[in-house]
């Protein structure tokens, strides 16, 4: 059995970034020999809350995100954290094709796939303060 | 490298790039856009092939697109698409307003 392992990222909210979190955390995953699919379901979950903090939370902004992941055993937990604006209406947030910024053709979709692509997802927020996305994936499930 | 449009008989077809985000849809959008007015483009063929990643952004691009084109009768169809990204164009209903092709 290994051991459980952390890592921790801090990273401008600028778009570029998008691409460099996901990447980052899929690397970090491979130590639990996912599959092809496991490793995309993950990317697409954390470019949705990246994307989150840095339309939604920063509004553009830019200030800092921050990124925690633990492996333990075949779980995966990934924690992606602003300190933005924050959510007033969190259930209203997540119900599916719902967007605050139609104007720049966002889908409403960002918390659904997050929901779909992994099995275990909390939001966490509070106005003013901020929004904390936690999630867990158990790999190697199927 | 392939030019990023060509002109068939079946309408524009305009080739996605490796990673569909947030930060590439802007820049994707910025170029599509013009010219679709100014070639008043009706039928999009959006073609995937290159495309290994997308998140809802690209689901965004999609919709926004079709909204563009449907006030004088166009289409939007993809091809090529990877069966993990079909998963998310059905999930999010898009499916429903533009042809899906895999690969």
């Amino acid at each position: 059995m290994q051991r459980d392992n952390e890592m921790s990222l801090e990273f401008d909210s600028i778009s570029n970034n998008e691409g460099f979190a996901r990447v980052t955390v899929a690397a970090f995953l491979t130590q639990l020999n996912p599959t092809l699919e496991e490793v995309a379901d993950v990317k697409t979950a954390v470019s949705e809350a990246v994307t989150n903090c840095i339309i939604h939370g920063y509004e553009n902004s830019i200030e800092k995100i921050h990124i925690y992941c633990k492996i333990s055993a075949n779980e995966f937990y990934v924690e992606i954290s602003d300190k933005g604006k924050g959510i007033e209406n969190v259930k209203q947030a997540m119900e599916p094709l719902f967007t605050t910024k139609p104007s720049e053709e966002r889908s409403g979709m960002g918390f659904a796939f997050m929901e779909a692509f992994m099995d275990e997802l909390e939001v966490v927020s509070e106005p003013l303060k901020g929004t904390t996305i936690k999630m867990k994936k158990i790999i190697g499930l199927t | 490298m392939k030019e990023m449009y060509e002109q068939t008989k079946k309408g524009l077809l305009i080739r996605m790039p490796k990673e569909i985000d947030h930060h590439s849809v802007d820049e994707i959008k910025n170029k599509i856009d013009k010219k679709i007015e100014y070639d008043c483009v009706a039928n999009i063929i959006f073609d995937f092939n290159n495309t290994e990643f997308m998140d809802s952004s690209g689901i965004g691009l999609l919709l926004g697109r079709y909204r563009m084109v449907q006030y004088i009768g166009g289409r939007i169809s993809v091809v090529n698409v990877s069966d993990n990204i079909i998963k998310m164009m059905r999930m999010s209903g898009v499916d429903k307003f533009i042809t899906i092709s895999g690969n």
